[in-house]
């Protein structure tokens, strides 16, 4: 340092002192900062608890009034209070079919708002698929005959994947709903269970002959609260939270989803999942 | 007034005129901060003022020419530091209808207390734009200069016309642009 000029040498000390201070400065923004974010977070955190809360609270004081409402006009409509004119039950019918259109849509906007606030993993565990499809296809077909739609399941063998059986039958039902919604009486849905396009796959596919789904459409359909065309939107119900909730819980279970055109028309849903490995099996039964 | 406009003022006077500028104009004006700016902090705009007083004095340079090449400068250190703003944005129309619309919803999001100008910008045809300046603080010459950055980041020929205004306690200014080149 002994060449350098003394006001070189002043200016640079100068330098290194202002640098210092910014230095000092930026910390103390930073602490600061980092205070208010975590301070942030737990005020987030809470939030977000009393947000679960209220949902459970409102899942149950929503569903209380309803179940008495669809229990009762059951009774109506069994004729346990009496006979009633045929305008009675049609009425008591009205009543009966929107309250569980109402219920369905409040378990589906509460599962959806639940999971997208707390999970992001469900327990897995060896599920056959077969006694699913089986499940959900009963639990539909009565809907289907009063549609006028014909609905079908088939198999040729049954096949094991590492998932959730509750989850699965709410997927592989949210998306049947949405086949039978918008195939129109005389159309065909038709579910089947196989062996995926890659080894070691198993698809599980809802084909319907409805309107299909626009190529425009098919990236947003998964979106929450997005609805198949404005033209349709008013025609069918729904909360648009179906497909949502089955992606996000086919990606809990390693699976994808896909859509493609059904070759007959219509639009044809695919859930493709790895079929349960002997190392998936083997991890299972570990302790 | 945030810290990198002090800090990239200091970087121009450093790069433009040299070190020893820098330290004799910070010298003349010891301003309360001790020029120890931080890109994250924020301090008087009035400091600003004084630096550039000083700068003018010392050069000779009137103060606006000063403030407009500093504008001018401060464009392409965006690009540099801030390459994430220009993406998807092909021309300077786009870019400064962005200013208001997007960068400085995101400059909100880090600052709360930021006090940003406003640039209302109207198109009157794809080669012609109004942009209105409205601040508390009178700073027209330095979206001048940056408005002239904007141009050459673009490859643009511009022509720019100004009005210059007061709004109440604003200062106002309508830029009057007119493109005669684009690539």
């Amino acid at each position: 340092m002994s060449g350098t000029d003394p006001s070189t040498l002043d200016y640079l000390r100068r330098r290194l002192a202002r640098e210092r201070q910014a230095r000092e400065t930026a910390e103390a923004l930073i602490e600061s900062r980092t205070r208010e974010l975590f301070v942030a977070r737990l005020n987030a955190e809470a939030a977000n608890r009393a947000k679960s809360d209220f949902l459970a609270n409102m899942g149950h004081e929503l569903r209380t009034p309803l179940n008495a409402i669809l229990g009762f006009s059951d009774i109506l409509a069994l004729g346990i209070a009496g006979d009633l004119t045929p305008r009675q039950k049609e009425y008591v019918e009205d009543i009966r079919q929107s309250g569980q259109r109402l219920i369905a849509l409040i378990n589906q906007i509460l599962d959806t708002a639940h999971l997208s606030l707390d999970q992001d993993d469900i327990p897995l565990s060896p599920v056959a698929l077969a006694p699913i499809l089986h499940e959900v296809y009963q639990s539909r077909i009565a809907r289907a005959r009063q549609a006028e739609i014909r609905l079908s399941v088939e198999w040729e063998s049954d096949q094991t994947i590492l998932g959730n059986a509750a989850a699965l039958r709410q997927i592989i039902g949210n998306i049947l709903d949405n086949a039978l919604k918008f195939t129109p009486p005389g159309g065909r849905v038709v579910m089947s269970l196989k062996a995926g396009d890659s080894s070691g796959e198993v698809q599980v596919t809802v084909a319907d002959n409805g309107p299909g789904i626009p190529e425009a459409e098919r990236p947003h359909v998964f979106e929450p609260f997005h609805q198949i065309s404005q033209g349709l939107n008013r025609a069918h119900e729904g909360a648009g939270l179906g497909l949502t909730l089955a992606r996000h819980l086919v990606t809990l279970q390693r699976g994808r989803i896909q859509i493609h055109d059904n070759p007959g028309g219509g639009t044809l849903l695919c859930l493709v999942f790895p079929v349960m490995s002997p190392e998936d099996a083997a991890l299972k039964q570990a302790p | 007034m945030k810290g990198i406009v002090f800090t990239e003022f200091l970087d121009m006077l450093d790069s433009r005129f040299g070190p020893d500028t820098t330290e004799e104009v910070i010298e003349s004006v010891a301003p309360p901060s001790g020029c120890a700016y931080t890109a994250v902090g924020t301090y008087d705009h009035k400091e600003l003022f004084d630096l550039v007083g000083a700068l003018s004095r010392k050069t000779g340079i009137a103060t606006d020419q000063l403030v407009r090449a500093y504008g001018h400068w401060l464009f392409g250190r965006f690009f540099t530091i801030y390459p994430d703003l220009f993406s998807g944005i092909g021309d300077s129309f786009s870019f400064l209808e962005s200013v208001d619309s997007t960068i400085h919803i995101e400059v909100r999001k880090l600052y709360a207390d930021a006090e940003l100008p406003r640039f209302l910008c109207h198109r009157n045809g794809p080669d012609s734009m109004i942009m209105e300046y409205h601040s508390h603080r009178p700073l027209a010459d330095l979206a001048h200069g940056l408005i002239e950055g904007c141009a050459e980041h673009f490859s643009e020929t511009l022509t720019i016309e100004r009005e210059d205004g007061r709004d109440g306690n604003d200062h106002t200014c309508r830029f009057t642009l007119l493109r005669s080149h684009r690539p």
